[in-house]
């Protein structure tokens, strides 16, 4: 009755026709799942379960792995930049102490009549038997032999040896060294000469003179060298012995030279 | 390449001395450091040029120093003398040798500085510190200046060695140039 055609034609669009009408109903949810369902999702599902989760399991190592790469590198970049901001923070403590110190040379500049050279020290003796330190200024910059050095704390020393663009200053410690000085109150005078370790001896003052420890040492300005009135040092022991004219005063310097760093050289009238 | 390598060595001793180590508490005890390049020189070299190293170093140690200029020449050229003198008679590699050249040294320069003193100030410039100071100079120039002339030793080798490859990489670029 119908041809072969016919028979594949209509069973092709039976099948179209029920495959519409299933999905529609399923898709409606008016059919309810059946047994088979059930199983295939029993079955499938704990593996599903399975592998998803262990598809987030890698997934998270994998996460966690990049997280621990980047903050190792991050950790690397913050050591750095910790280190840079400590190298920084010490700078600034080292430039603050620079210019608290560099402040008090130029209050006490400006206290004073006097025209200065600042210079830094560079170098100190190689022999612990005398005290000479080096600084980085010299004959180019108007420095010459003899002239004082100071600095806000009291007197250095002077200049002993200039070299082009260097000079090597005698400290008031060395004990080549002498400096015309009084006592601040009494004005007794004396000579303030250096020893072989830190203190200096103010020599030549008579045993009558009345000197206590704790008064002030002044340059008297006699020597043509030091101007008058910086501090040279305190007094910290005073000897008095029968037999002797003189008394035997050691003093502490005003200027702790292990710790210097800048001074001044004081340019004079007669050095211009 | 020795010249090079004590031109370095002196440089090194001379800002060690002067610039790093006064800021340690150590540098009130410390021995002159140029001590030590001298012994060496005068251990290692037979050669009668190395009396004019000897006076160059004492040249530039007394003008970076305070002292009378000609004191650390003539120091070096006797304890240079000294030792070219006690090596004809010892083992070279003893290390007791060594220590007394390091104290015998010591003594000859702190007795040039004390005389110095003596002629300028007389007897009350030369305090009993003084001798004090040399002792304890003379100690510790004993425990370091055989360790030092050990490193120095080691180091030269290697400094040659250095120096000998660089040479020939230099030769060889500029051949190939």
């Amino acid at each position: 009755m119908f041809s072969r055609k016919m028979l594949f034609l209509i069973g092709g669009l039976l099948l179209i026709a029920i495959n519409f009408a299933v999905l529609t109903m399923s898709s409606r949810e008016s059919v309810d799942e059946n047994g088979i369902e059930r199983v295939a999702i029993t079955l499938v599902a704990p593996f599903q379960m399975d592998v998803s989760k262990s598809i987030k399991a890698i997934e998270d190592v994998w996460i966690a792995y990049f997280c621990v790469v980047s903050a190792a590198k991050e950790n690397v970049d913050f050591k750095k930049q910790l280190a840079n901001i400590d190298r920084i923070k010490s700078r600034a403590r080292e430039l603050e102490f620079e210019n608290n110190r560099l402040k008090k040379l130029v209050n006490f500049t400006r206290s004073v009549e006097y025209s200065f050279v600042a210079a830094k020290v560079i170098a100190r003796d190689p022999s612990p038997w005398f005290k000479t330190i080096m600084v980085d200024k010299g004959k180019k910059d108007g420095l010459s032999k003899g002239l004082p050095v100071v600095v806000s704390e009291g007197v250095v020393g002077h200049v002993i040896k200039v070299a082009p663009n260097y000079a090597r200053i005698l400290l008031i410690t060395d004990r080549n060294s002498a400096v015309d000085s009084l006592v601040q109150n009494s004005r007794v005078r004396g000579i303030v000469k250096g020893g072989s370790g830190k203190e200096c001896f103010f020599r030549y003052a008579l045993r009558k003179d009345k000197i206590q420890t704790g008064e002030i040492i002044i340059s008297s300005g006699f020597d043509q060298i030091f101007p008058k009135g910086l501090k040279v040092g305190e007094v910290v022991n005073v000897k008095k012995e029968p037999s002797q004219l003189f008394q035997k005063i050691i003093i502490k310097t005003c200027v702790d030279f292990d710790k210097i760093e800048e001074v001044l050289v004081v340019i004079t009238d007669n050095n211009r | 390449m020795k010249i090079s390598f004590f031109v370095i060595l002196t440089l090194f001793l001379t800002i060690m001395q002067t610039a790093v180590f006064p800021d340690f508490f150590l540098s009130h005890h410390s021995f002159d450091l140029l001590i030590i390049n001298i012994i060496y020189l005068s251990l290692v070299f037979t050669h009668p040029g190395v009396i004019i190293a000897v006076i160059v170093i004492g040249c530039i140690v007394d003008s970076v120093s305070g002292v009378h200029f000609g004191l650390y020449l003539t120091t070096y050229i006797w304890i240079y003398v000294i030792v070219q003198g006690l090596k004809q008679f010892v083992f070279l590699r003893n290390i007791g040798f060594y220590i007394i050249i390091a104290a015998t040294a010591v003594v000859i320069e702190s007795v040039f500085l004390i005389l110095s003193v003596f002629i300028n100030q007389g007897n009350n410039g030369v305090l009993s510190l003084n001798y004090y100071l040399m002792a304890k100079q003379m100690f510790w120039a004993s425990v370091f200046i055989p360790l030092a002339l050990e490193i120095i030793t080691i180091v030269q080798k290697k400094y040659e060695v250095i120096f000998t490859n660089f040479t020939s990489k230099m030769k060889k670029k500029s051949d190939y140039t």
